[in-house]
């Protein structure tokens, strides 16, 4: 399995495995086969709402389920880890002053985020949650990193496979300044699609700069798709120096053989 | 009144696949926790144990549940 030959097997797991406990459950039984007394927490899946595997969360002393996450990659562990501790934080100043509706609302609204397969909470839900008056920024900065993942998903969706309509609806976020987090795993995709529309449009103060966002994002990527970002920018950058530099007109250029030809005749 | 000898045939033979697999199950569930994700860290397999650590220790607990039939 991908985390267990990969993340788990890591210098970097072993090291954040310190300050944590690493709990390990294997569902050692199939569908009707009967538990085994002698394999610990059979079942225990299903009793805190996860419904396949893998199922990776962080769950606080009491058993309770915090933040879900997919720990395929470095970023979501720790994102994940950081809004763990930022919802204990805030229930602690929820249970301590119950006058204190930010942090109600900041704890509802990261525990509504930390849902992948335990029961989702509606969106709009969300949104008023995130509303409200003095919710704490780091609250509000995660909720704005999801929901900017959600549009951008749904776009790449409604695109239905088309680079040139991803285009149109990506400048749109652009514009309307629905923009990644940086470190966000679509903010390549999305300036390689702002960078493309502007090109389209024939922009090219725009395109320099999209263009220039995509070669710096570029070098945080691995080789495999270093090399592939690379292809596409020598591709862009031809189109950005056309656009910049047009070449005559063909009209232009038979103007002007025949204004030699009138020249030669001339002499 | 005696049993059917056939009810007893019948009956061996569903307690002896019952047994084959949990057998199956776990030797999968033993070469599982023997593998080297397993063993990389001290992983918690008994959650009250693991809820007693995060108590005891104010930490947070990363769970990742998998299956012993998964490669």
């Amino acid at each position: 399995m991908q985390l267990e030959g990969g993340p788990f097997v890591s210098d970097w797991w072993i090291k954040r495995s310190k300050n944590l406990v690493a709990y390990l459950n294997i569902d050692a039984f199939r569908g009707a086969e009967p538990k085994m007394a002698t394999v610990p927490d059979q079942g225990l899946l299903n009793q805190k709402g996860g419904s396949s595997f893998p199922f990776c969360a962080f769950f606080d002393a009491q058993g309770d389920v915090l933040f879900e996450v997919n720990p395929k990659s470095r970023d979501d562990f720790d994102r994940g880890l950081k809004a763990a501790q930022l919802l204990i934080a805030l229930r602690k100043k929820a249970r301590d002053d119950p006058k204190d509706l930010a942090s109600q609302a900041g704890a509802q609204l990261l525990d509504a985020i930390g849902r992948r397969q335990r029961k989702s909470v509606p969106r709009k839900k969300k949104k008023d949650l995130a509303a409200t008056p003095e919710l704490d920024p780091e609250a509000l900065a995660i909720f704005e990193r999801c929901e900017f993942e959600a549009d951008f998903l749904e776009v790449l969706r409604n695109s239905g496979g088309s680079d040139a309509k991803a285009a149109d609806l990506v400048i749109r976020m652009h514009r309307e300044r629905r923009l990644p987090a940086a470190g966000s795993r679509y903010e390549l995709a999305f300036y390689y699609y702002c960078a493309q529309s502007a090109l389209h449009s024939k922009d090219a103060t725009s395109a320099a700069r999209f263009l220039d966002r995509l070669r710096a994002l570029s070098f945080k990527q691995k080789a495999s798709i270093r090399r592939e970002i690379e292809s596409e920018l020598r591709e862009m950058s031809k189109r950005l120096k056309a656009l910049k530099n047009p070449a005559p007109a063909k009209k232009s250029k038979r103007k002007a053989g025949n204004t030699l030809g009138s020249a030669q005749s001339l002499d | 009144m005696q049993m059917k000898a056939w009810i007893l045939v019948v009956g061996f033979a569903l307690m002896a696949s019952t047994t084959q697999a949990q057998n199956r199950e776990l030797k999968r569930y033993d070469q599982k926790i023997h593998k080297p994700f397993a063993t990389a860290v001290a992983w918690e397999r008994d959650f009250d144990a693991a809820l007693s650590r995060a108590t005891n220790n104010e930490q947070i607990i990363f769970a990742y549940f998998t299956r012993s039939y998964s490669p």
